[in-house]
């Protein structure tokens, strides 16, 4: 390993003979024991989220050096904190996404009209596929485990006519999903529509659900992901109600 | 409306809605299938019970518990109070030294399991041994800097919990980290 691996190094990528140790150490923790002076996890974990100060935190870490105990715990809140960061991390792209989605969607409406004005020509009485002919089936393929909305959580939403509009990135049409949707305050969160089983990631809903829902309230809507019975992704998203 | 009582709320002291009971106690789940280890996954929904009631028994309107964008109780601060839960559990197990109730039932006496290769075992736990005390060798800013980095943070990581620059981080991991190597190399653990 060289001094400029150090400033690149993950666990488990570039410094091997690191993780020997780490394993070492953590067969170690297996079966020692927690000290009098062990600190509380809630200040392992404040620790490694960087919210003590230089010399307390010093403290800790020689502490860790000589406990096992503390170190595995320390070790599994870094884990955690990094990842619990890397999904906020995540929220801020899926906003980004969210923008180039809602340019898309504008291409796809526009595209949507032309195909239906055509559709329209030619289903028209007396035009060419006038019969019974059935719908198109659209069919999507792939698989995938992330919830992406497609309504704006930013812009006023109306009452009457509230649509709710997500896909799965990436496509997988072979998933279920559920919606919960709940009124926002800053005191409760308070249920105000429920959809189970939807086989489209769309989903309308009925004026009179939201009648008691303030102007200008929030809403959180949560699309919970199923295949199979069990759940493969979930995530909640904001709306502005008219 | 779940109610303080309420068999579902396990005696929760604040009423809140049947929607956000499940929607948090949902998100513990995860939160604490994350942080579980193997052994102590039967436990798991007792710790999600535990984590709920600390959860709401704190002050939920506190802002810096809750995100920004959609007023929920932020990721962190769920991964946090699982965490808290998870590992006094596991203390409290080590301390314990607690026996499976079918061990205690069987009449054979209970012999820990050396694993499949008892010798590689003990490599380990030498191995192991002889970090620790080697860390203790190493001067005090290439022992936190190393330390660290076997925690499993980064470079700029460290460099930020410790006040230090990054390339002076760097440094020190990498000359800590080069002492540490020869120091176990002297006690027999090479490459």
């Amino acid at each position: 390993m060289s001094l400029n691996d150090v400033g690149r190094e993950t666990r488990g990528t570039l410094d091997p003979e690191a993780d020997r140790w780490r394993d070492g150490l953590a067969v170690l923790a297996e079966t020692a024991v927690p000290q009098e002076d062990c600190p509380e996890p809630d200040r392992i974990w404040a620790a490694v989220a960087g919210e003590l100060p230089p010399d307390e935190l010093r403290e800790m870490v020689s502490h860790t050096a000589a406990c096992v105990v503390c170190a595995e715990a320390w070790r599994l809140a870094v884990e955690l904190e990094r990842e619990a960061t890397e999904d906020l991390e995540d929220e801020g792209s899926d906003e980004r996404s969210q923008r180039t989605v809602f340019w898309r969607n504008w291409a796809q409406v526009a595209a949507m009209v032309v195909v239906l004005a055509g559709a329209a020509f030619l289903t028209h009485e007396g035009g060419p596929f006038s019969g019974n002919a059935p719908p198109p089936e659209v069919v999507r393929s792939g698989a995938g485990t992330r919830v992406v909305a497609l309504t704006s959580p930013s812009e006023l939403q109306p009452r009457d006519d509230l649509v709710l509009a997500w896909e799965w990135q990436p496509p997988a049409p072979e998933l279920i999903s559920h919606v919960e949707i709940t009124w926002e305050t800053a005191e409760r969160s308070e249920p105000i529509f429920e959809a189970r089983d939807l086989l489209v990631p769309r989903l309308r809903i009925p004026p009179e659900s939201l009648a008691r829902v303030p102007s200008g309230a929030t809403l959180l809507w949560e699309v919970t992901a199923t295949r199979d019975g069990k759940v493969v992704a979930q995530k909640s998203f904001p709306l502005r109600l008219e | 409306m779940v109610q303080s009582g309420d068999a579902n709320s396990g005696g929760l002291p604040t009423p809140f809605s049947d929607g956000e009971y499940r929607r948090l106690r949902r998100r513990l789940v995860h939160a604490v299938r994350k942080v579980c280890p193997a052994w102590l996954a039967a436990q798991s929904d007792d710790l999600v019970q535990d984590a709920l009631v600390s959860l709401m028994r704190r002050d939920l309107s506190q802002p810096e518990n809750r995100s920004e964008e959609n007023h929920e109780l932020s990721q962190s601060y769920l991964m946090r109070t699982a965490y808290n839960k998870v590992v006094d559990e596991i203390r409290r197990r080590r301390v314990r030294r607690e026996v499976p109730i079918e061990d205690e039932e069987s009449e054979e006496p209970s012999i820990p399991d050396p694993g499949p290769d008892p010798d590689r075992e003990l490599r380990r736990r030498l191995l192991g041994q002889a970090i620790q005390s080697c860390l203790e060798t190493l001067i005090q800013p290439r022992r936190l800097a190393v330390t660290l980095y076997l925690h499993g943070h980064r470079a700029k990581e460290v460099a930020r919990r410790l006040g230090w620059d990054t390339k002076q981080t760097e440094n020190l991991i990498f000359r800590g980290r080069q002492d540490l190597q020869e120091c176990l190399e002297g006690k027999g653990f090479g490459r």
